[in-house]
């Protein structure tokens, strides 16, 4: 009985260490703390405060977006009346070079690496979640002056099939990342630096990823910085926005094949500025290009229109399942956030 | 404050006790602990859950309840108190609200998180973790506190409010639906 307890033990070690909580969870416990803090009338009024500002941000920021359908979309999909080319002709010829432009861009990205290479939609290091004591030391992070350790933990070379940059790398993008914000009074300590996991965002969704996490004096939450090489993130040259759909998504379903991309549209029903939207695509061995047109409805008949906004769908199946080709926004060239997709093949 | 040292695995988890009598506890203390021990913590709950983020949930509730408590002075050792209302948590399980509370909200925060399951790939932590859910959540108490707590039966007894003797029995019984799982003899 005592070798079995003693089995046991060492696998339930073994199991609770291959978890590793998410870093920004003494974040989250302190912000459970501040609600729970609050009587149950102020909690009230607090979380309608809160919705009422995510509804004025959401509204806001769908606003704009089809503001810009409704100045770009038209202008590119309706020509002046004093030329005479076929519009949708016209339309479909831009929308053909920009899909092929966005395909060129990401036409070497290694699809048969293994495991596939990142592509990140943020950076390479997240700040603290909370707990800067005072603004200095916020303001110290932002500017990047920290001080080193005196020494750099080792750490391996590999984790979960990534290569790995040294502690001491990973400090250096502090300073690279530094902000453009006012210089720092004071400089940051580093109190310890370990390997352990954070969460960044990539073309695969949300994925927690190996990082080092420096804890710094005075900073209640660590900062982490993602531990894997620069061999293994992938990215392609930006190109210039032309200014139309900005902010795309897409889940993929099982099937591997069914891409429904999320976009910011009008409503639909609302008369006279009824928008209609087509996705177009166009697909490489390395990548799938999206394109969103929006074209008036009525034409003839819209003036002005008030813009209402809300998230829309379009549904698309590929011709090939998705793998690990990399979904791509024709508009700017940026890679696609799609959930749903395995981060691997 | 140096995360690594001050981890432990739920025992008394920081050096600053409460004092009794409605003295106000040093804000500093808490925040120490908070860092010091969320991991263990959270592990603990993981290993009772079965879920990551019900174990964080559970972790950052247990420690939002032990808030004002601790701030008016009437936790005499906080670590040992969070980690029992970690265990009551989890023994609670999601007829909670909070849990509810806690799925909106990890919704919100991170809609797409990709599952990846600690252990994913070797395969002994992945049938130890099928094993471990398989048991009742009170004989899942037990093995947790006794065998990744390293807590003595008599403090096990104390922190699930049950008798020693029902501790042994839960012991042995879950020690006999897990030793398949596990290997070592059958001579017990």
């Amino acid at each position: 009985m005592a070798e079995i307890e003693e089995l046991l033990r060492d696998r339930l070690h073994e199991l609770g260490h291959a978890y590793d909580p998410a870093p920004d969870l003494p974040g989250r416990i302190t912000d459970r703390i501040e609600r729970s803090g609050l009587s149950g009338g102020q909690r009230q009024r607090l979380a309608r405060r809160t919705q009422r500002r995510r509804w004025a941000t959401g509204v806001a920021m769908l606003g704009v977006v089809v503001a810009l359908i409704l100045f770009y979309g038209p202008r590119s999909a309706v020509p002046p009346s004093d030329s005479h080319p076929t519009p949708a002709a016209h339309s479909a010829s831009q929308s053909t070079e920009r899909l092929r432009r966005a395909l060129r861009i990401w036409s070497g990205f290694p699809m048969k690496a293994s495991p596939r290479p990142l592509i990140l939609l943020e950076g390479q290091v997240n700040a603290p979640a909370s707990g800067f004591s005072d603004d200095a030391t916020k303001i110290a992070f932002g500017d990047g002056a920290i001080n080193a350790p005196a020494a750099f933990p080792p750490g391996p070379a590999t984790a979960g099939g990534f290569p790995l940059v040294s502690a001491q790398e990973a400090f250096g993008l502090f300073r690279s990342t530094a902000g453009q914000g006012p210089p720092a009074t004071i400089d940051l300590d580093v109190t310890s630096v370990q390997l352990g996991t954070a969460v960044f965002e990539t073309d695969r969704g949300y994925r927690p990823l190996p990082a080092w996490l420096f804890a710094f004096g005075g900073v209640q939450d660590p900062a982490a910085v993602l531990a894997v090489s620069r061999a293994a993130i992938f990215s392609a040259p930006s190109l210039p926005t032309d200014g139309s759909l900005a902010g795309l998504g897409a889940r993929l379903s099982s099937d591997g094949r069914t891409l429904t991309v999320t976009f910011g549209g009008a409503p639909s029903g609302i008369g006279p500025c009824d928008l209609e939207y087509r996705l177009v695509t166009a697909a490489s061995k390395t990548g799938v290009a999206l394109e969103v047109n929006a074209r008036q409805a009525h034409p003839n008949r819209a003036s002005v229109c008030a813009l209402p906004a809300s998230v829309s769908h379009i549904v698309t199946v590929l011709s090939a399942p998705l793998g690990n080709r990399v979904v791509i926004d024709a508009a700017n060239g940026a890679a696609v956030p799609v959930t749903g997709a395995p981060p691997d093949g | 404050v140096d995360v690594t040292s001050r981890e432990s695995n739920g025992g008394p988890l920081t050096a600053d006790r409460g004092t009794r009598g409605g003295t106000r506890n040093p804000p500093d203390a808490f925040d120490a602990l908070v860092l010091g021990s969320y991991r263990s913590l959270a592990r603990l709950a993981y290993l009772m859950s079965g879920d990551q983020a019900t174990a964080e949930d559970v972790v950052a509730e247990a420690f939002a309840r032990c808030w004002i408590p601790w701030q008016h002075g009437t936790v005499d050792e906080l670590g040992p108190y969070v980690r029992r209302t970690v265990v009551n948590l989890c023994l609670q399980g999601q007829r909670r609200r909070f849990l509810e509370r806690g799925a909106i909200e990890r919704f919100r925060a991170r809609p797409e998180t990709e599952s990846d399951e600690p252990g994913n790939g070797v395969p002994h932590l992945v049938d130890l973790r099928r094993a471990l859910l398989a048991l009742s959540v009170e004989h899942r108490a037990v093995v947790v506190l006794r065998f990744f707590a390293d807590l003595s039966e008599q403090e096990t007894a104390e922190e699930l409010h049950v008798p020693i003797g029902t501790v042994k029995s839960r012991t042995s019984r879950a020690l006999k639906a897990l030793r398949p799982m596990i290997g070592g003899n059958d001579d017990g």
